[in-house]
C-alpha cells in the first residue's frame, strides 16, 4: 500500500519529470523550431547529391547503372530477374530457339503461344527508357565537356543497350530523349540506326584521340566492369558493335551497311579478333550478381534447353553442348519446343529436359569474340572488304567459339560434311515432335565454296547462332533478318491471326504505358512503323525478300 | 393447483443460496424460452385483513392465495408482528410496502419469487415504529405555473406521490427523511433537503439535454453536447464489448453513421479499413485517425497486398493491439470540423478512445469471452465431375459414378478466440488506480494460423493537492501472429484446396511430406507443380511455410493538470509509444524454388517505431451572467521515428536451420534499411462563446510546422474552422412534450494534409553498393492537400429523450491532391509527383434512436444511416510542366490491380471505380461467338467500367431488449450498392470445380446470348489466365446480415453472495447469417485496408462466422 509519505514523494518526482518534458517541449518550439526539418526530410538511407561529388561517383555510379541495365540485373525500376525473364527469356531466348519455356503462365496463353502479355511487352522499353537513358543523360551533363572520354564510354553502352530495345519495337523516342517533355515523339528505326552510327563514330573518335594522348591511361576503371577502363578494348567493342549494326540493316540500306561495316573493320584499332576480346559484365567483388538465367532456370524452374539447340547440337555432335547444358534426368540432352500446349508446369519443369549449364556467378556476355568473325564472314560473302575470305572467317569463328567455351580443337568439326540437324522428339507429347522435312534444316557444317550464296549464308548464321548462345535477343534479330537458322514454328498460335506461324513473330507491340500516357506518340510511331502495332509487323531493317 | 410450501427451506442460509442458484438457472432458461414472461405480480390480486399477526403469517396468507413464494432468513422475521391491515384486491407491492417496509425490510420481486432482506443501513431492531411526518408543498415551473403530475419521492425509499392539478402534493414520510426528490418529464430532477420544515415549494427547470450530455471531443476536451457545432457520436464500452472479437474497430461497424468499416480478410487480430465520409486523398492515407485519451496514435499500418501475388504474412495495425476491455467510451468525430484540432492527420476523421480510470472503492472485473469461428461465405463447388486426365488438376472429366465426398469446407478447422480479462479499480477521493490484464488466444480457421496477445494496462490518477492532478498510465502489449493470410497466390493454401479436383482423393496429399531417401529427411509431396498459381501442397503451405510476427509495444504517458483558478487550468501531457516488431519468414526445405533454395529460406524484418507526443494547453471555462466562454490554447509536438531493417535469402547448407549464419551469402535478398523521422509542431487555439446556454459560436485554428514540408515553398499549414449552433427549442421557447429539444448547427473547416516525406529533397537510392537515379520525376513545388468542408446538422429529441434524431449533411472538397501517376517510360521516368485535382464528397449521416418501455421490457432501438457520394472533379487539368513550361492534362489514372480488374480514377467518376476487361462483342453488342468453333474470345485491351466498390448507402439497425436482468441485443447491418469482382470464381470455373461449371455441363452447355455453347472452352476462356475475364465475374455487393446477436443474463447472485456485485452470462454471435448476399464472398471483407484494391476477391480468406459465450464477473 502506498503510504501518504511515499505517495507524495512519488508525486514530486513525476511533477519534476513532467516539468522537464514541458521545458523541452517549449524549448523545441520556440528556440530552434524547425531547423532540423530539412535533415529529417532527407532520406537517411540514400545518397545526397553532395555525397556523389566524392570519388567520381557523379559519373561513375551512373555508368554502373547503365552497365547493369543492358541486361537487367539492377533492382530498379523493378526486380531484375523477373524483368530479364519478361524482356529477354520469354522473348528472344525462346523466339530464337535457344531455350524452351517450362513454365505455365496465363493458362498457357502468353508470349510463348503468341498471346502477347502487355506487361511483359512493356519491360524492355521501361528498362531502356527509365533504367538506361536517364543515367546516360545525367552522366552527359557531368561529363560531356569535362571528361569527354567518360561520355564516350557511356555513349557506347547506350547504343549497346538501346539497339536491343529498338530491335524489339522499331521506332523509339530516342533521339530527343531527355528534353523534359512528357509526351515525346518517336523516331523511325532508320533515323535511330543512323544516330547509332553517329554516336559510335563520335565515341570512337574521342577515345582514339584520348588514347593517342594518354597511351596507358584508363577511363573510369573502378566503375567499368566490362573492360576495367581499357580504352583500346572499348574502341574494339565499339567497332564490332558498329559492324553488328551495319549487318543488321543490310537488307534495308545495303550501301550504308557496307560503308559502316568496312569503316569498322578497317579502322586502325579494328574489331574483336582474340578469344580474350569479349564484352561481358564481370563478376567482381564490387559487382557481384546472380545471372538471371540461373535464377529463371533453377529458382523459377521456368526455362530449359530449346528444341532447336537440341536438334543442332545433337545432330552436329557439337562438343559445346556440355558447356551450354546439363544432361536431362533421362541421361540425354533434351530440349523443349516453344509454343506448345502445356497444362501443368511440372510436365516440362520437372520433366526429362536439359537445364542450362549456368551458375549464379556466370557473367552476362554482351558480345562474344566469335561474332566479329561471323559478321566478317557474311560481309565477305557479300563481297565487302572485310580483310579476308568468308571461309576463313567462318572457320576462325567456329574455332574461336570452341576455344572460348573450352571445347578443344574444332578442326574435325569444321570439316564434318555429313552431320545434319537431328529430328526432335518431345518425350512428354509427340504432337511436338519435328521429323525430317520442311521444318528441319539440312545445312551441314563444312564450308562449301560451290554452294549457293543463300546456303552459305545459312551456314554462317547457323554457326553464328550456335556460338552466340545464350543471347537470344541477338539471335532472334538474326533470325528475323536472314531466316536462319530454321527455328521450329509454334504448335499453338493464340495470336488471333496477327502473327503468322510460318514467318513467326517479328516484333513486340508498343508498351501499354505509352498508350496510356503518350497516345499521340504511339499513333505517330505506328505510322513510322508502316504497319499495325502488333507482333506480326516487320521492322524497318526486316526486309529480306527470302523470308 | 397444489401450492408448494416454502417452509421447508427455512434453515441455514446456505441451503437457501443453493436454491436461489437453482432458481436462477431455472429463470435463465425460462427467460430463454420466453422473454416477455408474464408480469404476474402486476396481475395477482390479493386480500389481506389481519390485526396483530406476525409477518410470517401474513406471508403465508399470501402464498396460499397466489403463486408467490418468499425467500428470507427466518430468524430475521421471527416474532415481528404487524398492526391492522385491511387490503382488498391489492397488489403484492402494496401489501409488502405496508407490512415489511415500516419494519426495516426491503424486498425484490423476481417473477413469482420474492426475496426479503433487511434494509441497509441496519436499523435498530428495538426501535419501534419510526416517527412519521407529513410534508406538503407545491410544484411549479419556471414561470410560476403549477405543474400537475410531478413525481415526489422520499429519497432512498419507495414512498412517493404525484402533484395534483394545482401542483400540490401531500406525502407522509418517515421522520428521519432528509431529502425529497422531484421529477417531471422534460424537467431536470431536483433534490430538496428537508430540515425541520413541513412545507416545500419547488420550481422545476426544463431539462437541458438528456443523459450523456458531456461528450469527449478533440484533444480529449469534454464538451457539452448541446454546444457542439459538429457531429460527435459517442458509444459506451458496453455497445462495443458485448460481442467481443478482440478488436475495437470491428465492433464499431453498423453503430456509427458516416463510417465505412471493412474488416481485413486476415481473420482474428487483423487490421480494419475505417473510412469516414468517403475517401478524400488519391495518394495519401484515407483511414481515420485513432486517438487514445486525447493523444493521437501512430497507425502502424503495414504494406497492404495490392496485386495477385501478395497477401500471406500480414500483420494487424496499431489499434488491433488494444484490449477492448480497457475502453470506457468511444467518440467518433466523422467530420474534419470536429477533428480540426488534430491538424494534418485529421482530415479523415477521428476515433477518440477514452480508457478506463480507477474509481473510488474497490471493484474487480473478470471476464471471459470465447467464440468459435467457421467460414462465413464460401463459393459454391461441384462434386459430380471427375478429373480431365490422370495426374491433371482440372475437373473437366466424365461424370463421376457417385458424387465425390470432397468438400473444400473440410479443409477449414473450427477457429476459436478466447479473450480473458481481469481489471481492478481501486482508489480514494484523491487517488485512483486502474490495473488490467488481458489475453487473447486465437486459432484461425486455417491450420497453424494463430494469434496470441497479452495486454497489461496501468493507470493512476492522483490529486497531489488542491490544485494539482497527476495522471500516469502505462500499457504493454505483446502480440504474436502466425500465418495471417489475406489473399493472393503466394503461400495461399486456399488455391489448391478450392481448385482440388473432386475426382481425386485429398487424403493422398494430407500426408504433405514424405521421406526422401537421397536427402534423408521428409520433403514436400506435391506432384502437380505450381499450375501457374504458385500452388504447393496446401497442408505444406499451412504447416511448413511460416510467417511469424512478434510485437512488443509500450506506451507510457503522464498528464499534469494545474488549477490556477476555478475557471482556468493548465495541462501538460507527454506520451511515448514504442513499438518493436520482428517478422520472420521460415520456409522449410523443399518449398517451391521460387521461394526457397534446396535447404529452405529465411527472412527477418526488424521494425521499430517510436512516437513521442507532448502538449501543453491552457483551458478556460468562464461564465458572465448570460455569456459563457470556453477556450483552449496550446502547443504540441509530435515526433515519429521509424527504422526498418531486413535481411534474408535462401539457406546455404543445413536444411531448416533458420539463422543468419546459414544464409547463402552470395544470394542475400531483402537487404534493406529504411529509416525516417517526422515531426509536427503545432500551436492551436479553440474558443467557444455561448449565450444563455442556447446559442454558441465555435472557432478553432491551428498552425502546423511539418518536417515533410521542409525544402518546399510552403512553410506551414494553417487550419481554421468556424461553427454555429443553437438550441432552437430554447431560442424560440418551444414548450412541448413532443418536441423536447432541437439543436441546429452549421460549420465550416479547412484541414491540410502534408505531402509524403523525402520527395522534395533529391537523393539517390543505393542498390548493390551503387547509387542510382530515382525512377520518379523530381518533385518541386509540393503543396499540402487541403480539404474544405461544410456540414449542417440537426439534433432533435421527442417525448423527453425517448426519441432522438441526429442528422448531418456534409460536403467536402479536397484540393491539391498529391499524386504519383505513372508516366510513359519515354519520359525517362516511371512516375511523378504533382499537386493537382479535386475530389468531392457529399453525403448524409443520420441516426434515429428510440428508448421505450414495452411493458416491463426496456427497448432501445437505433437505426444508423450513412450515404456518401464521391466525385472526381478533376485530376490534372492544365498543370504546368515545371521542366518545359508546357501544359499537361490527365483525365484518367490507373491505380493498378490484376490482369482483369483495375481501379481507375477518371474525371467525372468516383474513387473506387472498378474497370474490368471483357469479352469480344459483335456489332450488336452481344458476346461474340465464333460460329465455327463456338468459342468466345477475350478482348485483351478493352476495359469497361463495372461500377464502384463503395456502397451507395449503409444501414445499421441495432436493438436491445432488457427485462429483469435479461438482455437481448440484435444488430443487423445492411449495405446497398457497390460491385466487386471475384477472381476466385473465375479460376474455379476454369478448373471446372465451380458449381456453375457443373450446372452448365448438366444442362448441356453454357448459356451465351441465349444459346448453349460447349462449357469447357467457354469457362476456360472467361476464367482463364491468372484472373479471367473480369466482366464475367462482377457481383453486386449489396448484403444484409445478422451482424451481432447477444443474449445475456445478469444473474442476481449478489442476493446471496453480496461480494459478487455482478455476474453476466451471455451467448454471443457475429456474422451469423446473411439475409441477402449474391456475391461468392463476404463483401465487407477486404484484403487491403488502404485506399485501392477494393472489391476484389483473389482467393481471400473467408470472413468469420462466430458463435460463443461470454462470462463477466464484477466484485
Amino acid at each position: 500500500m502506498i503510504t501518504n509519505k511515499s505517495y507524495k514523494k512519488y508525486g514530486k518526482v513525476s511533477v519534476h519529470l513532467l516539468l522537464v518534458t514541458f521545458y523541452c517541449l517549449v524549448s523545441t518550439l520556440f528556440t530552434n523550431c524547425t531547423s532540423k526539418f530539412e535533415g529529417w526530410n532527407t532520406n537517411p538511407d540514400q545518397a545526397t547529391p553532395q555525397m556523389l561529388q566524392a570519388d567520381g561517383l557523379a559519373t561513375g555510379t551512373f555508368f554502373v547503372q547503365m552497365q547493369q541495365n543492358v541486361f537487367p540485373i539492377s533492382q530498379q525500376p523493378a526486380f531484375g530477374d523477373e524483368v530479364y525473364q519478361m524482356m529477354q527469356n520469354l522473348v528472344g531466348d525462346i523466339y530464337s530457339g535457344y531455350m524452351g519455356a517450362s513454365g505455365l503462365w496465363y493458362s498457357n496463353a502468353n508470349n510463348t503461344t503468341y498471346a502477347l502479355i502487355p506487361n511483359w511487352c512493356n519491360q524492355a522499353f521501361t528498362r531502356g527508357f527509365v533504367g538506361e537513358m536517364p543515367a546516360w543523360n545525367t552522366l552527359k551533363t557531368a561529363a560531356q565537356t569535362q571528361t569527354p572520354q567518360v561520355y564516350a564510354l557511356a555513349t557506347i553502352v547506350k547504343v549497346e543497350a538501346m539497339h536491343r530495345v529498338a530491335d524489339m519495337y522499331g521506332p523509339l523516342p530516342y533521339i530527343n530523349f531527355g528534353n523534359g517533355a512528357l509526351q515525346n515523339t518517336y523516331d523511325s528505326q532508320k533515323d535511330i540506326y543512323y544516330k547509332f552510327f553517329d554516336e559510335l563514330d563520335g565515341a570512337i573518335a574521342t577515345l582514339t584521340d584520348f588514347n593517342t594522348k594518354n597511351p596507358s591511361a584508363t577511363v573510369l576503371a573502378s566503375y567499368d566492369f566490362i573492360f576495367n577502363g581499357n580504352v583500346v578494348q572499348w574502341i574494339k567493342f565499339a567497332n564490332t558493335l558498329k559492324l553488328r549494326l551495319a549487318m543488321r540493316i543490310v537488307y534495308a540500306d545495303a550501301a550504308k551497311a557496307q560503308a559502316e561495316a568496312e569503316s569498322a573493320v578497317n579502322s586502325p584499332i579494328g574489331v574483336f579478333t582474340n578469344v580474350s576480346d569479349v564484352a561481358l559484365l564481370q563478376q567482381t567483388s564490387s559487382n557481384s550478381y546472380n545471372h538471371p538465367l540461373y535464377i529463371i532456370a533453377y529458382n523459377f524452374g521456368e526455362t530449359r534447353m530449346g528444341a532447336n539447340m537440341n536438334s543442332f547440337l545433337g545432330g552436329y555432335n557439337d562438343p559445346r553442348v556440355s558447356a551450354y547444358f546439363d544432361k536431362s534426368s533421362a541421361g540425354d540432352y533434351r530440349g523443349i519446343r516453344n509454343g506448345i500446349n502445356i497444362t501443368q508446369k511440372a510436365t516440362y519443369s520437372a520433366g526429362p529436359f536439359s537445364n542450362l549449364n549456368i551458375s549464379a556467378s556466370s557473367p552476362i556476355v554482351w558480345m562474344g569474340p566469335a561474332e566479329a568473325y561471323f559478321l566478317r564472314a557474311e560481309g565477305a560473302l557479300r563481297g565487302w572488304n572485310m580483310g579476308g575470305t568468308a571461309q576463313s572467317f567462318y572457320e576462325t569463328g567456329i574455332q574461336t567459339s570452341f576455344t572460348y567455351w573450352s571445347a578443344g580443337s574444332a578442326a574435325a568439326y569444321i570439316v564434318d560434311n555429313t552431320s545434319l540437324p537431328a529430328a526432335y522428339t518431345d518425350p512428354q507429347n509427340a504432337a511436338n515432335n519435328v521429323a525430317a522435312g520442311t521444318m528441319l534444316s539440312t545445312i551441314k557444317i563444312k564450308w562449301d565454296a560451290t554452294a549457293t550464296y543463300e546456303t552459305n549464308l545459312e551456314r554462317i548464321i547457323t554457326q553464328k547462332w550456335i556460338a552466340g548462345f545464350p543471347d537470344g535477343q541477338e539471335a532472334w534479330s538474326d533470325y528475323r533478318r536472314t531466316g536462319y537458322p530454321k527455328v521450329f514454328p509454334v504448335v499453338v498460335n493464340l495470336s488471333g491471326g496477327l502473327i503468322s506461324t510460318t514467318t513467326q513473330i517479328r516484333r513486340l507491340p508498343f508498351p501499354s504505358t505509352e498508350y496510356a500516357g503518350n497516345p499521340s506518340g504511339v499513333a505517330q510511331a505506328t505510322g513510322l512503323l508502316g504497319g499495325s502495332d502488333n507482333g506480326g509487323t516487320k521492322l524497318w531493317w526486316d526486309k529480306n525478300p527470302n523470308h | 393447483m397444489k401450492k408448494k410450501r416454502l417452509n421447508s427451506i427455512r434453515g441455514s442460509g446456505w441451503r437457501k443460496i443453493f436454491l436461489i442458484m437453482r432458481i436462477t438457472v431455472l429463470l435463465f432458461f425460462v427467460g430463454l424460452m420466453n422473454l416477455s414472461a408474464s408480469v404476474y405480480s402486476q396481475q395477482a390480486k390479493l386480500q389481506v385483513t389481519v390485526e396483530n399477526k406476525s409477518i410470517l403469517e401474513v406471508l403465508k396468507m399470501i402464498e396460499d392465495q397466489s403463486d408467490f413464494h418468499f425467500l428470507y432468513r427466518s430468524d430475521n422475521l421471527q416474532g415481528i408482528s404487524v398492526g391492522r391491515i385491511d387490503l382488498k384486491d391489492a397488489k403484492l407491492e402494496d401489501i409488502l410496502d405496508k407490512v415489511l417496509v415500516p419494519k426495516g425490510f426491503t424486498y425484490e420481486i423476481e417473477d413469482r419469487t420474492v426475496v426479503i432482506k433487511k434494509a441497509l443501513p441496519v436499523k435498530n431492531q428495538d426501535q419501534q415504529q419510526p416517527q412519521k411526518k407529513e410534508i406538503r408543498g407545491i410544484v411549479t415551473d419556471s414561470k410560476g405555473l403549477p405543474l400537475p403530475g410531478a413525481t415526489v419521492m422520499a429519497k432512498g425509499t419507495t414512498l412517493g406521490t404525484s402533484s395534483d392539478n394545482d401542483g400540490k402534493f401531500t406525502l407522509i414520510v418517515p421522520g428521519d427523511t432528509k431529502i425529497l426528490t422531484f421529477s417531471f418529464l422534460g424537467m431536470m430532477s431536483q433534490e430538496i433537503s428537508l430540515a425541520n420544515q413541513t412545507t416545500v415549494s419547488v420550481v422545476m427547470k426544463e431539462t437541458l439535454v438528456d443523459v450523456g450530455e458531456v461528450v469527449v471531443t478533440a484533444l480529449g476536451i469534454k464538451k457539452d453536447y448541446r454546444s457542439l457545432s459538429y457531429d460527435v457520436q459517442q458509444l459506451d464500452a458496453k455497445a462495443l464489448t458485448t460481442v467481443d472479437d478482440g478488436s475495437i474497430v470491428d465492433a464499431l461497424a453498423g453503430k456509427v453513421a458516416g463510417v465505412t468499416i471493412n474488416t481485413s480478410s486476415t481473420g482474428v487480430g487483423g487490421s480494419a479499413r475505417v473510412v469516414m465520409r468517403g475517401t478524400k486523398s488519391i495518394a495519401g492515407n484515407n483511414n481515420a485517425l485513432f486517438v487514445v485519451d486525447g493523444i493521437p496514435l501512430p497507425s502502424l499500418q503495414s504494406v497492404q497486398p495490392a496485386d495477385i501475388f501478395q497477401g500471406a504474412g500480414q500483420t494487424g495495425d496499431g489499434i488491433a493491439n488494444f484490449n477492448p476491455e480497457d475502453i470506457e467510451s468511444v467518440s467518433v468525430l466523422s467530420g474534419p470540423a470536429a477533428a480540426a484540432l488534430y491538424g494534418t492527420q485529421a482530415a479523415n476523421g477521428v476515433i477518440m478512445i477514452t480508457t478506463k480510470k480507477g474509481e473510488k472503492g474497490l471493484s474487480v472485473n473478470v471476464s471471459n469471452s470465447t467464440t468459435f469461428n467457421s467460414p462465413f461465405v464460401l463459393p459454391r463447388f461441384q462434386n459430380t465431375y471427375g478429373i480431365t486426365a490422370t495426374g491433371s488438376y482440372y475437373s473437366w472429366g466424365d461424370k463421376l459414378a457417385s458424387p465425390s465426398t470432397y468438400n473444400p469446407k473440410d479443409f477449414f478447422q473450427t477457429g476459436f478466440n478466447v479473450n480473458n480479462s481481469v481489471s481492478i479499480s481501486t482508489g480514494t477521493e484523491k487517488n485512483t488506480t486502474y490495473l488490467s490484464l488481458g489475453s487473447v488466444s486465437a486459432q484461425g480457421i486455417i491450420q497453424n494460423n494463430n494469434l496470441d496477445r497479452y495486454n497489461f494496462s496501468f493507470r493512476n490518477s492522483a490529486k497531489l493537492n488542491d490544485k494539482v492532478t497527476l495522471d500516469l498510465s502505462a500499457m504493454f502489449m505483446k502480440v504474436q501472429e502466425q500465418n495471417m493470410l489475406a489473399q493472393g497466390q503466394y503461400f495461399n493454401p486456399l488455391i489448391p484446396v478450392y481448385l482440388f479436383p473432386p475426382g481425386d482423393d485429398i487424403r493422398k496429399y494430407q500426408l504433405f511430406e514424405r521421406y526422401d531417401a537421397t536427402r534423408n529427411f521428409k520433403t514436400q509431396y506435391w506432384p502437380f507443380g505450381d499450375l501457374g498459381f504458385q500452388m504447393q501442397n496446401p497442408y505444406w503451405i499451412a504447416n511448413k511455410d511460416n510467417f511469424i510476427n512478434n510485437k512488443n509495444r509500450f506506451l507510457m504517458s503522464g498528464a499534469l493538470k494545474f488549477d490556477i483558478a476555478p475557471w482556468i487550468n493548465i495541462t501538460a501531457r507527454a506520451k511515448i509509444d514504442n513499438n518493436t516488431m520482428v517478422n520472420d519468414k521460415d520456409f522449410n526445405a523443399s518449398t517451391a524454388g521460387l521461394f526457397a533454395g534446396p535447404a529452405g529460406a529465411f527472412y527477418r524484418y526488424n521494425i521499430g517505431d517510436q512516437q513521442i507526443y507532448a502538449d501543453a494547453i491552457v483551458n478556460i471555462d468562464k461564465n458572465f451572467k448570460d455569456y459563457s466562454i470556453t477556450a483552449n490554447i496550446g502547443s504540441s509536438v509530435q515526433d515519429f521515428q521509424d527504422s526498418n531493417a531486413s535481411i534474408g535469402g535462401n539457406l546455404q547448407s543445413v536444411p531448416n536451420l533458420f539463422t543468419y549464419a546459414n544464409l547463402n551469402k552470395s544470394a542475400l535478398q531483402q537487404l534493406t534499411k529504411q529509416d525516417y523521422h517526422d515531426q509536427t509542431q503545432a500551436i492551436f487555439a479553440t474558443a467557444q462563446f455561448g449565450y444563455k446556454h442556447m446559442a454558441f459560436i465555435d472557432l478553432t485554428s491551428r498552425n502546423d510546422w511539418v518536417s515533410a514540408l521542409a525544402n518546399t515553398s510552403t512553410k506551414s499549414i494553417f487550419y481554421p474552422s468556424v461553427g454555429l449552433s443553437g438550441v432552437l427549442t430554447d431560442i424560440f421557447k418551444v414548450k412541448s412534450n413532443v418536441l423536447s429539444f432541437v439543436k441546429g448547427r452549421l460549420s465550416y473547416s479547412e484541414v491540410g494534409n502534408a505531402p509524403q516525406r523525402f520527395l522534395s529533397n533529391l537523393t539517390y537510392p543505393v542498390f548493390d553498393g551503387f547509387p542510382q537515379l530515382t525512377p520518379y520525376l523530381p518533385a518541386t513545388g509540393l503543396q499540402p492537400e487541403r480539404t474544405k468542408s461544410y456540414e449542417a446538422g440537426l439534433n432533435a429529441m421527442f417525448f423527453g429523450s425517448k426519441v432522438k434524431l441526429d442528422v448531418t449533411v456534409y460536403q467536402s472538397s479536397t484540393y491539391n491532391q498529391l499524386f504519383n501517376p505513372t508516366l510513359p517510360a519515354s519520359t525517362g521516368f516511371s512516375s511523378w509527383y504533382i499537386n493537382s485535382g479535386r475530389i468531392d464528397n457529399k453525403g448524409i449521416e443520420a441516426s434515429l434512436s428510440v428508448n421505450q418501455k414495452l411493458g416491463k421490457v426496456n427497448w432501445n432501438s437505433t437505426v444508423v444511416y450513412s450515404l456518401n457520394r464521391n466525385t472526381i472533379k478533376s485530376l490534372v487539368n492544365g498543370y504546368t510542366n515545371p521542366l518545359t513550361g508546357g501544359k499537361i492534362s490527365i483525365d484518367s489514372l490507373d491505380m493498378g490491380g490484376t490482369a482483369s480488374y483495375k481501379m481507375m480514377l477518371v474525371t467525372g467518376g468516383s474513387m473506387g471505380d472498378i474497370y474490368v476487361n471483357a469479352l469480344k462483342q459483335d456489332e450488336y453488342g452481344n458476346i461474340f461467338v465464333n460460329s465455327a468453333s463456338q468459342a468466345v474470345l477475350p478482348d485483351q485491351n478493352r476495359f469497361v467500367k463495372a461500377g464502384n466498390a463503395s456502397p451507395k448507402y449503409t444501414l445499421g439497425f441495432r436493438n436491445s431488449f432488457s427485462f429483469k436482468g435479461f438482455n437481448l441485443g440484435v444488430l443487423i447491418n445492411a449495405r446497398v450498392g457497390g460491385v466487386g469482382v471475384s477472381v476466385t470464381q473465375a479460376v474455379m470455373d476454369a478448373f471446372g470445380v465451380s458449381q456453375a461449371s457443373a450446372q452448365a455441363r448438366d444442362n448441356g452447355g453454357a448459356l451465351v446470348n441465349g444459346y448453349k455453347i460447349p462449357p469447357q472452352p467457354y469457362y476456360q476462356t472467361i476464367g482463364g489466365g491468372t484472373s479471367g475475364i473480369g466482366a464475367m465475374y462482377v457481383y453486386n455487393m449489396t448484403n444484409v446480415r445478422l451482424a451481432e446477436l447477444s443474449l445475456g443474463y445478469d444473474i442476481p447472485v449478489n442476493k446471496c453472495i453480496p461480494w459478487i456485485q455482478g455476474f453476466n452470462l451471455s451467448l454471443i454471435g457475429r456474422n451469423l447469417f446473411m439475409f441477402y448476399n449474391k456475391a461468392p464472398f463476404d463483401p465487407e471483407s477486404t484484403a487491403n485496408t488502404g485506399t485501392y484494391y477494393q472489391g476484389i476477391d483473389y482467393f481471400m480468406q473467408p470472413s468469420l462466422k462466430s458463435l460463443g459465450f461470454s462470462v463477466k464477473f464484477r466484485f
